[in-house]
This record gives structure tokens, sequence and C-alpha cells, in this order.
């Protein structure tokens, strides 16, 4: 009972997400300030580029070939994301527990009497 | 109250869902590798996925939640944010996924007029919720490793060992 409670309450939140998604991006400016491609559909073009351009330069939906070498080279990308984000944070938190110890050592040493 | 062999078994079941979880995403992103049919389907997995995995962390969820303004450290703080932007961005690009879907929901007779500007925020999306995974992952590095160690490495390790020492000389003589 209690977890079917949580889950009611994680769908609703992300039913006020999408509502949200939906109403920001429908109802709202956004998407009639947005430009338009050749069939008068807005487009999100948030990096500049030309609407007709997007699908061309995203692959488009046509011409997913599963397996494709493309395929391998963002999976590739995608897990070095992760790989150099997990060694950014772990590179960082050493750096910081380093540096915290040595000032800690250093305000421990007394000075000259 | 739990003993620690229910703990440790909920931690290791977590740990393998939180793998499961992360190929499923890895894979799921890159709908050229595993074409549209499997990029939707697993997307729609990915989210019943991401509902257990919430649902297993309820409680920190809850507690964090509960002290969020006076009671608890930067880091949880910290965490809950980017637990939450997480969340809204997988929300996105589910929901966004969805609207435009041309593979699972026309089976069950389900059709969006999602145009470019969803298929636009669904990339948008897509990319913004690589990285706060990425950051996810990096924040628990530690605690994946630990957990790797202790359930994966170690048990293989001694099963090793037991195999080698059940074939050993003295053991077959």
């Amino acid at each position: 009972m209690k977890t079917i409670g949580r889950l009611f309450v994680i769908v609703l939140a992300a039913g006020i997400v999408a509502a949200a998604t939906w109403v920001l991006v429908s109802r709202t400016g956004i998407a009639t300030a947005l430009p338009r491609d050749h069939e008068n559909r807005p487009v999100l073009a948030f990096d500049g580029a030309r609407p007709e351009g997007l699908a061309e330069r995203r692959g488009g939906h046509h011409d997913f070939e599963a397996g494709s070498t493309r395929g391998w080279l963002t999976l590739g990308k995608n897990v070095a994301v992760v790989g150099a984000f997990s060694v950014g944070v772990a590179g960082i938190t050493v750096a910081g527990d380093r540096l915290r110890r040595v000032l800690r050592r250093s305000a421990s040493v007394k000075g000259p009497p | 109250m739990l003993t620690s062999r229910e703990t440790s078994n909920a931690v290791r079941f977590n740990w393998w869902l939180d793998l499961t979880l992360f190929v499923a995403l890895m894979l799921s992103l890159t709908p050229a590798l595993t074409g549209l049919t499997i990029h939707e389907w697993l997307g729609l997995a990915l989210a019943a996925g991401v509902a257990i995995h919430l649902l297993l962390h309820w409680p920190w969820l809850a507690a964090v939640l509960r002290r969020f303004i006076g009671g608890t450290n930067w880091p949880a703080r910290f965490n809950l944010i980017l637990n939450a932007a997480l969340f809204i961005a997988f929300t996105v690009v589910v929901f966004t996924g969805i609207l435009i879907s041309r593979e699972a929901l026309p089976l069950f007779g389900l059709t969006f007029s999602g145009g470019r500007a969803w298929e636009s925020l669904h990339h948008q999306a897509s990319d913004l919720l690589l990285f706060l995974a990425a950051l996810h992952v990096a924040i628990h590095w530690k605690w994946i490793l630990n957990a790797f160690r202790r359930y994966v490495l170690n048990p293989a390790m001694n099963l090793g060992h037991k195999s080698a020492s059940a074939t050993s000389p003295t053991e077959l003589r």
C-alpha cells in the first residue's frame, strides 16, 4: 500500500513536469515565437541551426540504422562524457581533501615563541 | 529493522539495478546504434526502471526533502537539487519521446502529432540528461566502486580461490 502511494507521488510529479512542458511549449508564446520549418511548424533551434538543417545534422529520424559506426561512436562519446565527469569529480574531491588536510596541519603548527 | 544480511542484499540489488539503468540509458541515448524500435521500447522500460530506483531510495529522498530548508548539509542539498533536475530532464525526454513516437505507441493505436518542436526538445533534453546523469554517477562514484568491490569483485575472487582449492593436488589425492 505504501509502495503504491509512493509510486502515485512519482507519477504525479512526472505528470506535473509533463504538463508544465506542454504548457510551456504549446500554449505560451515560446512555440509561436520559434523559427518555422517549410511546413510552418515551430522549430526549437537553440543553437541557431537552420530549421531545415536540423534533421540532417541530427541524422534525422528515418536513417537510424541499428549497429552503425555512427552509433558506436556516439555510445563511445557518451561513455567518455560520464567517465570524464567521474574522474573530474573524483580528482576535485581528492584535491579538496588534501588541501583541507594541509590547511589543518599548518593551522596546528605552532609559530615561533 | 533490517538485518545486516537483508541490508547487504538490498545494496547488492540496488547496485545491479543501477548498472542496468546506466547501460539502458547509454543505449537509449544512441538510437543510431539500437535503431528506432529498440530506442523507443528501451526508453519506456527505462521509465519503469527509474520509478523502481526512486522507490528504493525513497527513505533518503523523504528525509532530505523534510530537512531541506534547515537541517541538512550542503552536499545532500546539492544532491537533491541535481536529482530533481535529473528527474525533470528525464521526464521531459520520455514525454517528448512519447509525443514523437513512431514505433512503440502506434502499436497501441496511439499517434500524436508531435512536430519538429517536440523532436528538437527531445534532443536538447536528452543531451542535458546525459550531463546530469554523468554528474549523478560522478557524485556516487565512491559508493559504486565500493559496492563493486564488495558485491562483485570479492565474491568472484573468493569463488576463484574456492574452485582452485577444490582442485588442488592435496584434494585430488
